[in-house]
């Protein structure tokens, strides 16, 4: 049985994780959530001449290379819809996980506390099993979207050195305004990859402890 | 639906919440789980003798045994291993 002094510990690291989480939770649901208004932005902006009933801007967006556009905008669109759902319902389960840990930082109930930081890591684990694939996915994500960000200001930027000086400005603009996003998104990728080689190895021993646990319970 | 907890975990759970004695309609609401599911649980655990039924003026309720403490035991040192100090979540350098 774990000493008190140990029990302690756990519980501030356990208290301390959750912390972390709800905050890279909340970078992501928020990064999820400009990614969808910029994806929403291109697309109305590649196809606001059909609604204005222009007839002769069509053959223009009809053209293979506005149709890409279109497509491709559409593809961003949606992952960044399940981006925003996803994190928005990790985000609700993370807020759970807080107010657990309040609980149990708080409890005084009649389950004991080291009871009460056992069942915080039953809930975090839990949550790990549940969102993995998300957090896999969003970590990937992350780091492609977040280069795809930094790429086009730094594209913009380059063209706008090589091909119109008088633009560099407006370019240097382009790449501030695209720089956050996009360290962000390596940032949540990054963060997410250190969540993740934390708890696989939770996960792979909480499967060695189920194995104990297994023989315990078969025997008569 | 996917897995969220290991019949293992739902097992400490049912242990420790009845270490008072409950309904079953109690242990299917903390525990979260569905009727038809928490009775299988239950039905198992009064099997291993972990959990004893107590059957009162025809209300059952449930209660757990001293043959259940090495069960909770071991349960809950192990999984406070899990947080060994080798493994810490931290996204920034904090002492």
């Amino acid at each position: 049985m774990m000493s008190r002094v140990d029990l302690e510990g756990t519980a501030v690291r356990v208290a301390r994780e959750v912390r972390y989480l709800k905050a890279l939770v909340l970078i992501n649901l928020v990064y999820g959530v400009v990614a969808f208004g910029i994806s929403i932005s291109a697309i109305v902006t590649a196809v606001a001449p059909v609604f204005s009933m222009n007839l002769s801007a069509l053959p223009s967006i009809l053209a293979p290379q506005s149709l890409l556009t279109i497509a491709f905008a559409a593809v961003i669109l949606a992952l960044a819809a399940r981006w925003f759902s996803h994190s928005a319902e990790m985000f609700d389960a993370v807020d759970d996980l807080g107010k657990a840990r309040d609980r149990m930082v708080t409890s005084r109930d009649e389950e004991g506390p080291a009871e009460n930081v056992v069942g915080m890591i039953v809930e975090l684990l839990s949550y790990y099993r549940q969102h993995r694939e998300s957090i896999r996915a969003f970590r990937t994500l992350g780091k492609v979207s977040g280069l795809m960000f930094i790429g086009l200001g730094s594209l913009g930027l380059l063209q706008a050195i090589l091909v119109s000086p008088a633009n560099v400005a407006q370019a240097i603009l382009g790449l501030a305004a695209t720089l956050p996003p996009g360290l962000a998104g390596i940032y949540i990728s990054y963060s997410l990859g250190k969540y993740q080689d934390t708890w696989d190895p939770r996960l792979i021993a909480a499967s060695e402890a189920e194995e104990e646990l297994r023989k315990l319970l078969d025997r008569p | 639906m996917k897995e969220r907890r290991t019949v293992y975990e739902i097992y400490w759970e049912i242990l420790l919440y009845c270490k008072t004695p409950r309904l079953s309609t109690q242990i299917v609401q903390r525990c979260d789980l569905n009727s038809k599911t928490c009775q299988g649980y239950l039905d198992f655990l009064l099997s291993k003798g972990y959990l004893r039924s107590v059957t009162e003026s025809s209300v059952i309720t449930y209660e757990t045994t001293a043959k259940a403490q090495d069960y909770l035991g071991m349960f809950g040192s192990m999984y406070q291993e899990l947080y060994g100090v080798p493994l810490q979540f931290r996204i920034k350098s904090t002492h």
